[in-house]
């Protein structure tokens, strides 16, 4: 091998010729091909695989909710580094002018398998996260992250009998098997209320009252609007307790109570709750007092409540009717 | 042997001497492009072990040039370059490029240039933050934590430049999420406990004399005073406190009193929390506490109504 070598520049060399640059010229084409072909094998499949596999889903399965995450921050910009590039090109070009033969054709299948596996691994879709929720259970396809072919695909399938319940943790959506954290995925941040509201209609039972969001996730137009939707049906429920609370002499004062001026709401340790007292009616003191926490800020992350539609309605039902057992006790207590 | 001496020179800059060459000139262009308001050397500690496997690429390049020519000039001319890079390789190694961080500020964001401890291609050069991504930050043991917006956290280390690191963020007017600060133990010294004890108590001072007229029309004034405690908690765990403690006081009675913890060192785990708030919303938080106590008083005499709740 070490014999057949031709040094381009030097003076006294014999001068290539064009029957032996076009040579060159086929066999780096030959040789490039077959690596073009082997690294798109090896690292750029993945966007054809998850269509086939989204294809045969659909074919199965009734899709509730899609999402196509991207796992990158959206804020943090870093700057990609494409000096590789120039490395691998530049050793192609100093291959094909000093060495020839086998190490030559070698050489280029090595250079340019490098530079189309660097195109793949800079592509969008290497950060991708995608999932699906149908009727039987959910379907993801983790991000590949630069993953060769022969790393094996990353997607997992559970229905959804295997969750005792769902959480939500910043932008993340965790399914729990008792302690167990099962399955997690990230949503993107725009979908949180059409996913509450999927998983509500697949029957997904909750594990928590409260969310813990980031505090910037918080849309504050639409959290005044929930207080005040939240405070009109408290107040119609203690509408239908009215026989028994006039029975009881007792007179309620039922408001959202924030102990930081509007526009603080995501200040650190700022808080929005209902408050319920319940008041005699005729002495104007107050027999109990009980709280019903919507909003809880500690600085980055808050704890919001998840509940939504049905669910939320049932228990603000539930607190009202547990104040009033309250008050109607220390009532009796009082007069026993 | 010249051309042998450039071949070397040729594979050492596309492995590991382009780095600093690129970092420098990637450093001028933004100097060049943006304001820079502060810059911080931030000092990576220690390296990650790698052994011999960076040096793989550099030897397969060089046995590859040995094929070039067998002629004993070629030859020597290569062994001379290369005793020439190893000489020079320990201050390579120990170069800035390799182990400190650049952060570097300005009016529209933060851009951090990384140590590059590796081959040419590998890593990335530059990473940029927008202040309008960022939601706001926290500091928490050696590192800030910024909250981007809507959703994620970026840590960056800042070495010994707490102070002056935070004070760039609060003049540029980036929120503070979380009033105190965990530290390690070894960065609360004398030097900052005293410079923050001092600082508050100005500011404790400036809020009780801005209420003035009201404590004047109630007959009573307030104090603050600085408190050191050594107590302990539950499980019997020591913490020692410094605390500014602000009493209303009538005549000999005091009838309220409110702490503000300013720091709290716990000796077992190791760490601190330091109170650490930037000017406004240091006497905002103070003015709160003292606004509460008089008009709670207030109240109690029947001179303000009380408050109705929304309904």
């Amino acid at each position: 091998m070490f014999e057949s070598v031709s040094l381009f520049w030097r003076k006294e060399a014999v001068s290539v010729t064009i029957r032996e640059a076009f040579a060159a010229l086929e066999e780096l084409l030959l040789a490039g091909g077959i690596a073009a072909v082997g690294a798109w094998l090896a690292y750029g499949l993945e966007p054809w695989l998850r269509k086939q596999d989204l294809r045969q889903l659909r074919r199965r399965e009734k899709i509730r909710f899609s999402a196509d995450v991207n796992t990158e921050l959206p804020g943090l910009k870093v700057r990609k580094n494409h000096w590789d590039v120039v490395y691998w090109c530049v050793a192609l070009i100093l291959f094909n002018f000093t060495i020839s033969g086998v190490l030559r054709a070698l050489g280029d299948f090595a250079g340019v398998y490098m530079l189309v596996r660097h195109f793949f691994l800079h592509r969008p879709f290497q950060a991708m996260q995608s999932f699906r929720l149908t009727d039987q259970g959910i379907h993801v396809w983790m991000e590949r992250q630069g993953q060769p072919l022969w790393k094996g695909t990353q997607t997992r399938t559970w229905t959804w009998k295997e969750f005792e319940g769902y959480r939500i943790d910043g932008s993340l959506l965790q399914f729990y098997e008792g302690e167990d954290l099962i399955c997690q995925v990230e949503y993107d941040v725009k979908d949180y209320h059409l996913l509450r509201t999927t998983l509500f209609q697949l029957n997904v039972p909750r594990l928590d009252l409260y969310d813990r969001v980031w505090v910037a996730q918080v849309d504050e137009p639409w959290f005044y609007r929930l207080e005040d939707d939240l405070c009109t049906i408290a107040w119609e429920y203690l509408d239908l307790f009215e026989e028994e609370i006039n029975r009881l002499g007792l007179r309620p004062e039922l408001g959202v109570m924030r102990n930081v001026p509007g526009d603080r709401l995501l200040d650190e340790s700022a808080r929005s709750w209902l408050q319920l007292n319940w008041l005699d009616s005729g002495t104007e003191e107050r027999v109990t007092a009980s709280g019903f926490s919507l909003w809880h800020s500690s600085g980055s992350v808050g704890f919001l409540i998840g509940a939504i539609d049905q669910d939320l309605v049932d228990r603000i039902a539930e607190w009202v009717r547990g104040a009033l057992r309250d008050a109607e006790t220390a009532r009796e207590g009082v007069v026993s | 042997m010249i051309e042998a001496f450039l071949w070397v020179l040729v594979l050492w800059m596309l492995t590991f001497g382009g780095n600093i060459a690129v970092r420098a000139w990637l450093l001028n262009r933004h100097r060049a492009r943006h304001d820079v308001i502060a810059e911080f050397p931030v000092r990576q500690e220690g390296e990650p072990a790698r052994g011999l496997t960076p040096l793989m690429l550099p030897l397969i390049g060089l046995i590859l040039l040995t094929s070039v020519s067998s002629e004993q000039d070629f030859l020597l001319g290569l062994a001379v370059a290369v005793a020439l890079v190893a000489a020079l390789w320990p201050f390579y190694k120990r170069s800035a490029t390799r182990t400190t961080e650049l952060l570097l500020i300005d009016r529209e964001g933060m851009s951090m240039f990384a140590p590059r401890p590796g081959y040419l291609g590998e890593g990335t050069f530059h990473t940029r933050l927008l202040w309008k991504d960022c939601f706001g930050y926290s500091v928490y043991r050696g590192t800030v934590l910024f909250a981007l917006q809507p959703i994620g956290h970026v840590e960056q280390q800042y070495g010994e430049h707490r102070e002056a690191f935070v004070e760039v963020l609060d003049k540029l007017g980036i929120r503070k999420l979380i009033a105190y600060d965990v530290l390690a133990d070894r960065e609360l010294t004398p030097p900052v406990q005293e410079r923050l004890e001092v600082r508050v108590r100005e500011v404790a001072d400036d809020v009780i004399a801005g209420y003035g007229a009201e404590l004047t029309v109630l007959g009573m004034r307030i104090t603050s005073v600085m408190r050191y405690e050594d107590e302990n908690g539950e499980e019997g765990k020591a913490v020692w406190r410094a605390v500014l403690r602000l009493a209303l006081w009538e005549g000999p009675e005091c009838l309220e009193e409110q702490d503000a913890v300013l720091w709290s060192i716990d000796p077992e785990a190791r760490r601190v929390e330091l109170f650490s708030l930037p000017d406004d919303r240091l006497y905002e938080t103070l003015d709160d506490r003292v606004a509460g106590m008089v008009e709670e008083r207030q109240t109690q005499l029947g001179l303000t109504p009380r408050p109705l709740l929304l309904q």
